[in-house]
């Protein structure tokens, strides 16, 4: 029996535009679209959303090509997730995340970062990702050197946390890394807070 | 390198511009072409258009080349288009035809170096290669815009249909793919553009070249229209210092030799018994400069001699 043949889309999600109130001082130009996802899109949501978008773009024919998709990781904190479909319609679920507009009234842009045929490749890429973004806020804050853009930091990361709550526990392995990725956001804001 | 050859130009203080730029940089771009649309009837001195896209717009932006460039909106087969002269003010000369006598004007004899049809609406024509094949062939390529796809349901339906059809009858080749976004949640990323490119028909590497090398040979083919000789030769930093004097010397003798050698030549057909006095002395030095170049060659058994030395006196100095 020939094993069924899989890929996995990382994905993460920007904001064009950023949230007015939520942040008084100004946001560094790195972190200026990565924002934590709203409170309300979780995993079964989201997969609410795709298939609504796998629908409205490809119809019947699409969503019963494509509509088998399962979201195996999503961090709010992070907006970054894990789709899974077979290898066959993977452009199709693609698609209908390219044409997603908005989630929850808030303009948003799905950029698909990996495409791999194995979900450690892609847990492995997911890991890059947050540590790069990570890298990048603190080389910035350090280039700038002022503290108003590491309160801009700090609160982005504090807003993360609470609208976080906890991530879903699917496998043991996706909990892993949802873990080690706050760690990491926490260790960023407390160099901020020394360099303050 | 990602190209985005559209993204529509409106003030240099517009908030949403700056933010469409920020985004386009974060999403992976490297080069951006800030637009210019004209519509309407063109000025009798079409040079007279002025550029209101500064130099460099946006300096905060420095991982981004921008372009300038100017749309021409077609609209009428009897006035007749100077468009040559546009490419003294702009990195970039499109024009957007609107019906099917103008498209075939634009393939044919347009000086223009993209051709961005408005696909998302319907139009009353097919796109023959006949037509299209002229302008590939003359290097002029045909610009697909997803932005207005992303936000509209009907554009989009229309944008599937026109591109479908735009890539059939260009066999895949000379396509280039831009956003023409007007907000930033309408840029999508480039490999998210080329998988939408792999909907419409063109496969995934024809899909990147879209985005990729198709836009820059634009860019380079106007750049070479507007400053290189005929559109062919251009003069380009080379890289390194030369040294001025040696070079001079060499070009001196090579030109020397094949002034002789044809001189000679010709000379030897007329008259093989008596070179001429004049060409002696000439032939003499190329001669010389010759047997110079031979002497100062090393040969093998020199070489090795060199070698052989310099590896004893190492050996002697680690002793030492």
């Amino acid at each position: 029996m020939v094993r069924v043949k899989q890929r996995y889309i990382l994905f993460s999600i920007l904001y064009p535009v950023p949230p007015n109130g939520s942040v008084s001082s100004p946001i560094p130009q790195s972190m200026a679209f990565h924002q934590p996802s709203p409170t309300a899109l979780t995993r079964t949501s989201l997969a609410t959303i795709i298939r609504h978008s796998i629908a409205h773009n490809f119809g019947d024919l699409g969503m019963g090509q494509a509509g088998g998709f399962a979201v195996k990781y999503f961090s709010q904190a992070t907006s970054t997730g894990i789709l899974r479909i077979t290898r066959e319609n993977f452009r199709i679920l693609w698609a209908a995340l390219t044409f997603v507009r908005e989630l929850y009234g808030q303009p948003a842009v799905i950029k698909v970062v990996r495409v791999s045929g194995t979900i450690r490749k892609a847990e492995k890429e997911a890991l890059k990702l947050a540590e790069d973004t990570i890298r990048r806020v603190k080389n910035e804050h350090k280039a700038m050197g002022g503290s108003k853009s590491g309160r801009g930091i700090a609160a982005i990361f504090a807003a993360g946390k609470s609208g976080g709550k906890v991530p879903q526990k699917a496998t043991v392995e996706d909990e892993d890394e949802d873990e080690e990725m706050i760690v990491d956001i926490v260790d960023s804001e407390n160099d901020d807070d020394d360099d303050d | 390198m990602f190209y985005d050859l559209n993204v529509p130009w409106t003030s240099k203080d517009d908030p949403e511009l700056a933010g469409t730029i920020a985004f386009l940089a974060e999403l992976g771009y490297n080069a951006i072409a800030l637009n210019q649309t004209i519509t309407g009837k063109i000025p009798a001195k079409i040079a007279n258009i002025a550029n209101l896209i500064p130099e460099t717009p946006f300096p905060e932006q420095s991982s981004i080349r921008f372009l300038r460039r100017v749309t021409i909106v077609l609209d009428d087969p009897s006035q007749n288009y100077g468009l040559a002269s546009l490419s003294n003010n702009f990195d970039i000369v499109a024009v957007r035809p609107t019906d099917e006598k103008l498209l075939l004007q634009a393939c044919t004899s347009l000086e223009c170096d993209l051709i961005s049809l408005d696909l998302s609406i319907r139009h009353p024509f097919h796109f023959k290669y006949k037509v299209l094949g002229q302008a590939i062939s003359r290097g002029i390529r045909f610009e697909i815009t997803y932005g207005a796809s992303i936000n509209d349901s009907t554009s989009r339906r229309n944008l599937l249909q026109n591109a479908a059809a735009l890539i059939r009858a260009t066999k895949g080749k000379g396509i280039v793919i831009s956003s023409e976004a007007r907000k930033a949640t309408l840029c999508r990323a480039p490999f998210d553009v080329i998988n939408l490119a792999t909907l419409w028909g063109l496969n995934q590497e024809n899909g990147k070249d879209a985005i990729a090398k198709g836009p820059r040979a634009v860019m380079l083919q106007a750049k070479m229209k507007r400053q290189s000789f005929r559109g062919v030769i251009d003069i380009v930093e080379g890289g390194g210092v030369p040294k001025p004097v040696s070079k001079e010397v060499a070009k001196a003798t090579i030109s020397q030799k094949a002034s002789v050698k044809r001189k000679a030549e010709n000379e030897e057909s007329v008259a093989p018994l008596e070179p001429p006095k004049e060409l002696t002395p000439q032939i003499d030095e190329a001669k010389a400069a010759e047997e110079g170049s031979a002497e100062n060659r090393p040969t093998k058994k020199q070489r090795k001699k060199e070698w052989q030395a310099a590896k004893a006196a190492k050996k002697a100095g680690g002793q030492g």
